[in-house]
């Protein structure tokens, strides 16, 4: 079981300081646009992944004024009290993560997959009209917070194709090595992280199909893998990857960049064969994207043994309440926050949070009262 | 309002140490200004003592106050493994194991094209002319696990398996992206036991 208890937060966007106990079950936070509910999940997502879903530059999160933004939450995990934190502070202009974990400074490494999250926002849109960087950071954030070994294979990966490309540039002068030690480097991770975004994806297309059918998706949807390498088993793959690099080697040294490799993978979504972003309509896009990440928390759960903890950006408004009951049933056990404009018709056992200019009053109207 | 001249100097000087920020260097500062004058003699004298003192090894690279250094000098150590690092203190850390008994060759540092520093800034090739003197058997390459300290490892690979050397890594128990100088004894000890062929 994973749960936040408490999220605590000091000049983080519209919040001077809000702290907040939460329960088990679902939690909606309730107010007009602009308020700072969606700020209440993006802290939520910082302390637990050091990044926010919202913005590459996480010096936004720092309110006007302030020097720092600071996030702390008390968890449960696996019957275990826990405390995450993340700090964003200012520096040369640019904003600083730092995590602690049970108040020791620690790496994000280290932190990530302690309070597995899963986040479906209006940003998903972007997932299907925009370039393959976001769908590959649809499935190394779930797989980042799985596996430790994934993370670090990926960090590594990541560091490798820069220190390649300055080879590339000709930066190191005539004195350099060559790209043998780092094309070894780069065939090697490369190779453990398309074997672990293979697995991911096989398991997350049967779950992603049914919840779109579930939510009142029309036609079939499909998510494939589209790696750089292909081929069964690692020695394959490796050889894949050997050859590409081979082939496109002249290519590269033009360029002055690495042009082969997982960094350039996708995610291919289709509607009954047809790429997504192709034929479908926005509604149909928001439904696909949802029962993208349903299924993502079905596959965490399975490789956890408990459900990851929910957050639901404006994720209900356009489902019908019997939907919107198959997205919010916890089925007894899990943790679900949920933003709305209007109390959802099918939160009748939620408790509801008025969210007003970075302020937050339990509610104590009902859900039929709210709706009559 | 600035400083007085040598307040303002010291204050400086200090602020270009490592992690040392302006604030801690006008602490630091401070709290010498207020020393009694035998205690900041003796700093002084440290720091000047320390650049005039302390050389490279000329035939390991290590940091020494005597030239050979005493691992070099050591007659009882094993002529036939040599263990490579990046870094003097990666030397004190598997000395710390007590685990290794051969000999050591300190590179200061690692391949790294994004910074420009090939081989030729690195001690490869007094590595080269050491091992072509025919006594050593094995190379151990204890770099860091970082990428640059495994592009390095690759690299020696490479120049020093022709030479019918057998050239081994060390195991990677260790805290990837982490330093030997922080990995405890026990994870060096059992990474020094544990090391595959390149
Ligand atoms: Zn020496």
């Amino acid at each position: 079981m994973f749960r936040i208890r408490r999220l605590w937060l000091r000049t983080f966007r519209n919040y001077a300081l809000a702290d907040l106990a939460l329960a088990e079950g679902v939690t909606v936070f309730v107010g007009p646009n602009g308020q700072g509910k969606s700020n209440l999940l993006e802290a939520a997502y910082m302390v637990s992944t050091g990044r926010s879903h919202r913005t590459g530059q996480e010096a936004e999160v720092i309110q006007r004024g302030a020097t720092a933004a600071r996030v702390r939450a008390a968890i449960a995990r696996r019957g275990r009290e826990e405390e995450l934190e993340v700090t964003v502070a200012l520096e040369d202009g640019r904003g600083s993560v730092r995590m602690r974990l049970n108040g020791a400074p620690s790496a994000r490494g280290a932190v990530l997959g302690r309070l597995p999250v899963v986040l479906a926002a209006p940003w998903d849109l972007e997932l299907v009209r925009g370039g393959g960087a976001g769908r590959r950071r649809l499935m190394d954030a779930a797989l980042a917070q799985l596996s430790p070994a994934y993370f670090f294979a990926l960090h590594r990966y990541h560091r490798v194709v820069i220190q390649r490309n300055a080879v590339l540039r000709g930066r190191a002068g005539p004195r350099a090595t060559g790209l043998e030690p780092w094309d070894a480097q780069l065939v090697a991770l490369g190779v453990r992280i398309t074997a672990h975004r293979a697995a991911y994806v096989e398991r997350l297309r049967g779950p992603a199909a049914d919840w779109f059918g579930r939510l009142g998706g029309a036609g079939t949807l499909e998510a494939r893998y589209r790696p750089s390498w292909t081929g069964q088993g690692d020695e394959t793959l490796a050889a894949a990857g050997r050859a590409q690099l081979a082939q496109r080697r002249a290519d590269e040294l033009r360029r002055g960049l690495t042009l082969v490799g997982p960094h350039r993978d996708d995610l291919e979504l289709l509607l009954d064969g047809v790429p997504l972003r192709a034929t479908g309509s926005q509604g149909q896009w928001r439904t696909a994207m949802l029962a993208m990440r349903l299924a993502e928390r079905d596959v965490m759960a399975a490789d956890l043994g408990a459900r990851p903890v929910l957050l639901l950006d404006d994720a209900l408004a356009e489902l019908d309440p019997e939907r919107q009951r198959r997205v919010l049933d916890v089925d007894g056990e899990g943790q679900v926050l949920a933003t709305a404009t209007a109390l959802p018709e099918a939160a009748t056992s939620a408790r509801v949070i008025a969210v007003r200019a970075g302020t937050l009053e339990e509610a104590a109207w009902s859900p039929r009262s709210a709706t009559s | 309002m600035d400083y007085p001249g040598p307040l303002a100097r010291l204050i400086d000087e200090l602020s270009k140490m490592p992690t040392v920020g302006p604030k801690t260097a006008q602490r630091l500062a401070f709290h010498i200004l207020r020393l009694p004058p035998e205690e900041a003699r003796a700093l002084a004298e440290a720091i000047v003592d320390v650049k005039a003192k302390m050389r490279y090894c000329s035939v390991c690279f290590t940091i020494t106050d005597v030239d050979p250094c005493a691992t070099c000098a050591d007659p009882a150590r094993r002529d036939d493994v040599l263990c490579v690092v990046e870094d003097p203190r990666d030397v004190l850390a598997l000395e710390r194991t007590r685990e290794f008994r051969g000999r050591y060759h300190v590179l200061h540092g690692a391949i790294s094209p994004l910074d420009g520093i090939g081989p030729d800034d690195l001690k490869i090739a007094e590595l080269l002319a050491r091992v072509r003197d025919g006594a050593v058997r094995e190379v151990i390459v204890a770099t860091n696990p970082r990428v640059e300290g495994e592009a390095t490892a690759i690299y020696l690979a490479r120049l020093l398996k022709p030479l019918g050397l057998r050239v081994t890594r060390i195991a990677h128990g260790l805290p990837v992206g982490g330093d030997l100088e922080y990995a405890d004894e026990v994870t060096l000890a059992r990474a020094l036991e544990g090391r595959r062929d390149l």
